[in-house]
This record gives structure tokens, C-alpha cells and sequence, in this order.
């Protein structure tokens, strides 16, 4: 064992002025009076506590230097999603509204989020303090690592590339789910190798490796399925969470690539494979989970009834989006794992049974959450007249905030988020819809000038809707 | 671009760091033979996490219980107690390959899952030894020797894997 001790001496001094950097750095550029939720302090206490437990030389001695500042170089990400997590960067009263649902949902288990950016254009969430004890675990001893991270903590990223696009601020509820799979594991994955232990088996039937290798795949083979499932119990969530608004969003986030993909990306740390389900897939399986045909049916009557039946488009469109499943394959990379060419074959021999057992198996799923979260479900529930109602301001130019009440055509009664989030996706589809048939030389500014105004709307009565409840809250209290 | 193992981040990247925290807890554990190191709490836990790593690659787990779906789901639920389980198939590869390792089959009667579990079992009574003791017990040279020649292979893979 040849020892580098000169490299490793000169790379531990550039990671103890690492540490310092990142101190200073935390110290100049978050200013906490400015987190959009609470829980970013939560996180930045975790981050300033592990800088300055690493800062002691004895907890250092036995750290390999490599390590130590492979460590601080990923603490970076970190700290840069807490800076992200102001107000400056997210919108408050959307992020607060689903605060308020993940407390109901998963704070009283001491679970927190808090919401931050990803330059991509997508919605992600990360286990944030689950991430960081993973990493520490090369530096750290385990009793210390608990010690110092002990809270659960989730990293919602929002697409800063859409932070205008309010209806795709329903996908975060498909966020919520990812967490509440993670936090439900255990009971998760019983109900799960229940309904594809048979399958499973008669794959491991069809292996002629050696018994080591033969278990690892078959173990790699029920991690796909968990993170198969993992998405669609959070696309169960976004659909009984957000309604409609999730499915439209669901089937933007579709839009180019083949809705017949299932596809797998396969890594060296098994919970760390990515796979996703087909697109019509798991539309169809919304559509299951709520009745979309009699929500649009009682929708296009309301519609009818305010004599707005120009607004009809977006509801045909949604009616033609196709639902075939029948092309579905699997593709698994990346292809210089030597085992994404054994599993992708055999889970295509196995595709329509593993789909028949997800639809199973979220059947049996939904039931559990309606039982469990029944007022949140009621909370979050859509109304067609309110969003005919809104849907109706919107196309008159007025901010979607109130309902209208015989008695009080002006001020009526608040607008709900939910409610809000749906009449704004349908109306933003219908202009989607519309421009195609306008002329090209008009349609780059009017496209721009329509969409904005309808975030601009949305966001604003979202914000009006969010004081609205919480002054009717506090004027109950008093 | 100039590739740089440090900074680069990824999958591949972790695997990377994770057997590098592994092969320096080794290191240390070999210079106590020197005198020259004091192991401590992170030490220990490194080594049995390689001795777990190690053994939940080379060693073969009762296959016989996979004979029903019943058994699948018993198996199933057990947990492994690395994440690096899919670099199974390199590590069991990389240690038939180990020229020290294949000398010293061949110069045995047991075979090459029996040869492995002792690999890993002087490493584990190693760790429970000097920990014990408050005191170093001698060092089994050649069994670190083996185990860090073949983490060496391993880290040179998933460097290379690393920019993919």
C-alpha cells in the first residue's frame, strides 16, 4: 500500500479552506427574514452544525482528504438549494398554499420540506437530509451523522424555467407523493411484493446465472418495480390532491416523447434507479382515479349555462387525448451495465401482467388514502361551478378570485386554490388551442401577450385567495 | 474539459468516494503495524462496512429459498447492508482476477466461496480484536493486501465509469 501522503497533506488544507469558505459564504449570501417556509432553517442549522462539527482537527484525523473534499464540493449543492429557497426566487403564496396540505399530510410525522429551484425544466424532490447522511457516512461515524442530522427533511425543486407557468405548480402535489412512498415504505413495498411476487418468481425462473448474480438482478428487478410504483402512487396523489390541473400538467410534461416508453435508468446504488411509466399509462390511470367524465360533463353544462361555449375546446381536446397502452415497451440504460440487456427483455415478456398488477395495486392504494386522508381530499376537492365561474372572469380579463353569489354578484365568496389552479389550466389550454388557428405573423405576441396575462391573473388571485382564507381564519380565532 | 475525480459528481463519482473512504480506513488500519496511527470510531465502522460489502458480494446466500413466491417475498424484504450492491459482479470478477488471491487458492483445498468468507472473517475479527484491546493486534498482511489491491481495481473502474 503505497501512501500519498503529500497529495493527501495539500488536499487537506484546500478542504479546510473549503470549510471556512462555505461558512462565509452561507453567512454573506441567505438571509433567513427571507425563506418563502420555515423549513429552510431547519435545513440551514443541519448544514452550519456538520461545517462546524468538520471543523474540529480531531473529528478530521481518521477523514481520507479525498473524501473529505469530495464531500464539501457536494455541499455546495446543498447550501445552494437553501439559498434558492427565498422568496426572491419562489412564490409565496402558491409554495405557502402547499405547505399547508404536506403539514395535514406529513408534518405531524416530523417531516419537512422546503422548496427550492432546479434549472431544469421539471418538478423534482429529494430526500435532502437523507442525501447529505448518505454522504457524511465517508467522514462521519453513524452515531454522530444522527446526532447531528435529525430531522427528515424533503428538497422540493421547482422548474425555474416555468415559475410564471402556475397550473404546472399542481405537479408539486405528485411531489408530496414521492415523499409520502418514501415515508411509507415498509407498508408500501409489503402491499407491493404481494401483487408481483408471482411475476417476479417466474422471472427468476427464466435466469440461468449463477445464484449470486441471479438474486442481484432479481433484486435490481424489484427496485425497478418499487420506483415504477413509487411514480404512479405519486401520480395517485397529484390526481386526488390537484384534480384536473395535475392531468393537464401530467400530460404537458408528455409532450414530444413517445407516450409508449417505459423507461429505466439503471445505477450502481439500486435505490437510486430511475424509472418511469408510460404516459398514456398513467393518464389512463388518473382517469380511473377521478371521475374525469362526470367532472367535465357537469363542467361543460356550467359552461353552457353561463353561455361560454367557446371554452369548450379545451375540454374536446382533453377528450381526444388518446389512451392506448397497447405499444407500451420497456427500455433500460445505460447500456454499459452489463445487466440492462438480461432485465429489459424479460420485463417486456412481463409488461401486461406488471401493468395489470399496478392498476391493482393502485386501486387498493387509493382506497387507503381516501380512507386516511379524507379532509384533505375534501379540502382539495374541485368544484365545476366554481371553475366555470372563473374560467368566465378569466376570458373577461378580472382576476379569478371570487365566486359569484346571487346576493353578492361583486364580492361573492373567496375563490379556493384548487379551484383557482383548475379554471386557470383549462383557460390557459383553450388559448393554447387558439392560436394555432390565428395566423403565424400574430401568433409569437399574442401567444406571449394571452399566456402572461393569464399567469399574471392567476398568480395575483392566488395571492388574493391565500390573504382572503388566512384573514378568515384569524377573524374566527378572534 | 479536464477530468478531475474530485469535483466530478454522479453515480459513478459516489461509488468512487465510497470506496475511497473504504481503502483509507484500510490504509490506516494497516499502518498500525507502525505504531503510527491511533484507529478511531469511523475507522471501525469503514472496515466492517467492507467486510458487509465484501460478503454480500461473494458470498452466496441460500438460493434454495427461492422456490416459491412465499420465499421470494422473505428474501425480498431483507435488506442488503451496502447501497453498492449492482457492483457485485465486478468485485466477486476483480478478486478472481487478484493474482495474490488466485496463488493462494491454489494453494488450498477449499474452494473460492470458502476461501472469500475467511477473507472477510479476518478482516471482521481484526476490527472486533483491536477494538477490543484498545491495542492493535497484528496485522494479516496479505488478507489487506488482497482487499486493497482489489478496492484499487474497483476505484480505477468507477473513475472510468465516471465520465461515460
Amino acid at each position: 500500500m503505497n501512501s500519498t501522503v503529500d497529495e493527501s497533506n495539500v488536499v487537506y488544507t484546500k478542504s479546510l479552506s473549503l470549510i471556512e469558505k462555505t461558512k462565509t459564504k452561507i453567512g454573506q449570501n441567505i438571509d433567513q427574514q427571507f425563506f418563502a417556509t420555515p423549513s429552510s432553517e431547519i435545513s440551514l442549522k443541519i448544514l452550519t452544525n456538520i461545517l462546524n462539527e468538520i471543523s474540529d482537527p480531531d473529528v478530521l484525523k481518521p477523514v481520507a482528504p479525498h473524501s473529505l473534499y469530495k464531500f464539501l464540493i457536494r455541499l455546495q449543492d446543498f447550501v445552494q438549494d437553501i439559498e434558492l429557497s427565498t422568496s426572491a426566487h419562489i412564490a409565496w403564496p402558491i409554495v405557502a398554499y402547499w405547505d399547508n396540505i404536506w403539514f395535514s399530510f406529513l408534518g405531524k410525522d416530523n417531516v419537512h420540506v422546503f422548496y427550492s429551484l432546479t434549472r431544469e425544466h421539471n418538478y423534482s424532490i429529494s430526500q435532502y437530509s437523507q442525501r447529505l447522511k448518505l454522504y457524511l457516512k465517508n467522514i462521519m461515524c453513524q452515531e454522530d451523522i444522527d446526532r447531528i442530522v435529525c430531522d427528515d427533511i424533503y428538497c422540493l425543486s421547482l422548474a425555474s424555467i416555468e415559475d410564471d407557468n402556475i397550473p404546472l405548480y399542481a405537479n408539486i402535489a405528485h411531489e408530496f407523493g414521492h415523499a409520502l412512498f418514501n415515508n411509507r415504505r415498509l407498508q408500501i413495498e409489503t402491499i407491493l411484493i404481494k401483487h408481483f411476487a408471482t411475476i417476479i418468481f417466474s422471472i427468476s425462473n427464466e435466469l440461468k446465472q449463477d445464484e449470486t448474480v441471479r438474486l442481484k438482478i432479481i433484486k435490481r428487478i424489484h427496485h425497478i418495480l418499487l420506483r415504477l410504483a413509487s411514480e404512479l402512487l405519486s401520480d395517485l396523489i397529484g390526481a386526488l390532491f390537484a384534480g384536473p390541473a395535475f392531468y393537464l400538467s401530467l400530460y404537458e410534461m408528455g409532450w414530444g416523447g413517445s407516450k409508449h416508453l417505459w423507461s429505466v435508468k439503471l445505477s450502481p446504488n439500486d435505490e437510486n434507479i430511475r424509472s418511469h411509466p408510460g404516459f398514456n399509462f398513467r393518464l389512463g390511470c388518473i382517469r380511473n382515479i377521478i371521475d374525469m367524465k362526470d367532472f367535465f360533463q357537469n363542467l361543460r353544462d356550467e359552461i353552457k349555462r353561463l353561455n361560454m361555449e367557446h371554452l369548450y375546446s379545451a375540454l374536446d381536446f382533453i377528450d381526444d387525448i388518446p389512451e392506448g397502452t397497447e405499444e407500451d415497451r420497456v427500455k433500460i440504460h445505460p447500456e454499459l451495465d452489463k445487466e440492462s440487456q438480461i432485465i429489459q427483455p424479460l420485463l417486456n415478456k412481463y409488461l401486461h401482467e406488471i401493468k395489470r398488477e399496478y392498476e391493482l395495486f393502485l386501486k387498493e392504494y387509493d382506497e387507503i388514502i381516501r380512507r386516511e386522508y379524507a379532509p384533505i381530499i375534501e379540502m382539495t376537492s374541485v368544484n365545476p361551478h366554481n371553475v366555470a365561474e372563473l374560467m368566465l372572469r378569466l376570458d373577461k380579463k378580472i382576476l379569478p378570485n371570487i365566486i359569484p353569489t346571487p346576493a353578492e354578484p361583486l364580492l361573492g365568496t373567496p375563490a379556493r386554490f384548487q379551484d383557482i389552479l383548475v379554471a386557470s389550466s383549462l383557460y390557459r389550454f383553450n388559448l393554447l388551442l387558439k392560436q394555432k388557428s390565428d395566423s403565424d405573423e400574430h401568433i409569437t405576441k399574442s401567444a406571449f401577450n394571452s399566456l402572461s396575462r393569464v399567469e399574471r391573473l392567476t398568480m395575483k388571485a392566488i395571492e388574493a385567495s391565500f390573504i382572503q382564507q388566512n384573514f378568515k381564519k384569524w377573524n374566527n380565532e378572534g | 474539459m479536464i477530468q478531475d475525480v474530485l469535483s466530478i459528481t454522479g453515480e459513478y463519482a459516489d461509488l468512487w468516494d465510497y470506496l475511497k473512504s473504504l481503502s483509507h480506513a484500510l490504509e490506516r488500519a494497516n499502518a498500525t503495524k507502525n505504531q503510527s496511527v491511533e484507529l478511531c470510531d469511523l475507522d471501525y465502522e469503514r472496515l466492517i462496512e467492507l467486510a458487509d460489502f465484501f460478503e454480500d458480494s461473494c458470498v452466496p446466500k441460500t438460493i434454495d429459498r427461492l422456490d416459491s413466491p412465499e420465499s421470494l417475498i422473505s428474501l425480498l424484504s431483507e435488506k442488503t447492508s451496502s447501497h453498492f450492491t449492482s457492483s457485485i459482479i465486478d468485485f466477486k470478477d476483480r478478486l478472481k482476477e487478484n493474482s495474490e488471491f488466485k496463488s493462494w487458492l491454489q494453494n488450498s483445498k477449499v474452494g473460492f466461496e470458502k476461501k472469500a468468507s475467511r477473507l472477510t472473517e479476518t478482516l471482521r475479527e481484526w476490527g472486533k480484536e483491536s477494538k477490543r484491546e484498545h491495542f492493535p493486534a497484528a496485522v494479516p498482511e496479505k488478507e489487506f493486501r488482497i482487499f486493497y489491491e482489489v478496492l484499487t481495481d474497483l476505484m480505477n473502474d468507477a473513475q472510468i465509469k465516471m465520465y461515460q
